[in-house]
């Protein structure tokens, strides 16, 4: 199982070559951090830290626990990577980060303005503005929202294959699918998780943070939203 | 200057590929997201780069790619192709079946096909979501892109 990544530039004036170099520099960025912080590679930094054989965790490594640190307080733990079965795994945030990092290399790179698209997390550059489609849950060929991202978005659900949503408290899990649009995509990713998995609680966390929209949609097919979300574009 | 690129790297988890649009964003319909790992990704260790859109196919055309059926209705894609480059990928033939409705704070799930969205004239550029639409967008813009033998 993987993740695709896409990328959507506009490259203004740049010549072609030059955008061809900074998308291999970015996709090189994206697989630098796959090596480091895969969960399924044994010999990943991440993999021998989970192994206890890591005594001094890199410059990104330690970026990484902060930031999970910081999602974690911020969600009241209901995004918790230390309640992961098989022990710490940040995979909840290390993607759109990730994301964001290859973003970066774009932006410093030139483009005019660029999407990047790591398995459903997507952030945008600043100061531009796409329309984003919100898979729907149940309907395959449909969406359930389209929502304006001029920062970030991410979409946490139970229907999604390979992704295992836990319950740091030991409960149900209270969505079939969350979004997160707004901030920066490492924590937005993180909150989607965590808004999955805490459902009304989180979404209350969510309605009082700035910059963050957010709604989920529970297994009997009910949405729940902040009181600013809007769930299409005009 | 209007192409796409796809990259597909090979790893057990990650990132293991990487597909890009480029051009403006009034220009490029649906993004492509998706290749399908399951059958397009080499399980091994290698990396491979493949660069559609190298202008042997046609200069110009206009292909829909096979209707894909779901239990919940029909997908297919459609793709632009000028000057040996593509230039629009965009979801075809889809209906509605529900507008939104609104109870107090509980909402009932939009669901939001195609044509409403082109009615709308709403555009979009990518999804975030689930991942096995995403690769029906992939398998159908494949099969449009073999339809022109544009590979």
């Amino acid at each position: 199982m993987g993740t695709v990544v896409s990328f959507l530039v506009d490259p203004g004036d740049l010549p072609d070559e030059h955008v061809d170099a900074l998308l291999d520099a970015a996709a090189a960025e994206l697989h630098r951090l796959d090596e480091r912080f895969s969960t399924w590679k044994p010999n990943s930094e991440l993999s021998r830290f989970r192994r206890g054989e890591v005594a001094t965790p890199s410059a990104l490594l330690d970026e990484v626990i902060a930031r999970c640190e910081d999602a974690r307080d911020v969600t009241q733990g209901f995004f918790d990577p230390w309640a992961m079965a098989g022990g710490f795994d940040p995979t909840g945030l290390v993607k759109g980060w990730a994301a964001q990092r290859a973003l970066a290399v774009l932006a410093e790179g030139g483009v005019a303005s660029a999407l990047v698209n790591a398995g459903g997390d997507v952030c945008v550059t600043p100061g531009s503005s796409y329309d984003v489609g919100v898979q729907h849950p149940r309907e395959r060929d449909a969406l359930c929202a389209v929502v304006r991202v001029d920062s970030s978005a991410a979409t946490s659900g139970t229907y999604e294959r390979g992704e295992h949503l836990v319950n740091p408290f030991g409960g149900e899990v209270a969505a079939v699918s969350a979004t997160v649009v707004g901030g920066d995509l490492a924590l937005t990713d993180a909150l989607a998780t965590a808004l999955a998995v805490g459902g009304h609680e989180v979404l209350s966390l969510l309605d009082d943070l700035a910059g963050l929209e957010a709604f989920y949609i529970t297994p009997g097919g009910v949405l729940y939203k902040t009181a600013g979300m809007r769930l299409g574009v005009d | 200057m209007k192409r796409i690129l796809t990259l597909l790297g090979a790893t057990a988890a990650g990132f293991t590929s990487v597909v890009a649009l480029y051009g403006s964003p009034t220009k490029t319909g649906v993004l492509l997201k998706a290749a399908t790992p399951t059958t397009a990704v080499p399980t091994g260790g290698s990396t491979t780069t493949t660069t559609i859109a190298t202008g042997t196919g046609p200069a110009n055309a206009t292909a829909v790619g096979p209707v894909e059926n779901y239990s919940y209705g029909q997908l297919a894609v459609k793709v632009v192709i000028a000057g040996h480059r593509i230039v629009d990928l965009r979801v075809q033939g889809l209906q509605t079946l529900d507008a939104y409705s609104t109870q107090l704070e509980q909402y009932v799930v939009p669901i939001l096909k195609t044509e409403v969205l082109k009615a709308q004239g709403i555009r979009i550029n990518a999804i975030t979501g689930a991942t096995y639409t995403s690769e029906a967008y992939a398998y159908s813009i494949q099969g449009a892109l073999d339809k022109l033998r544009f590979k």
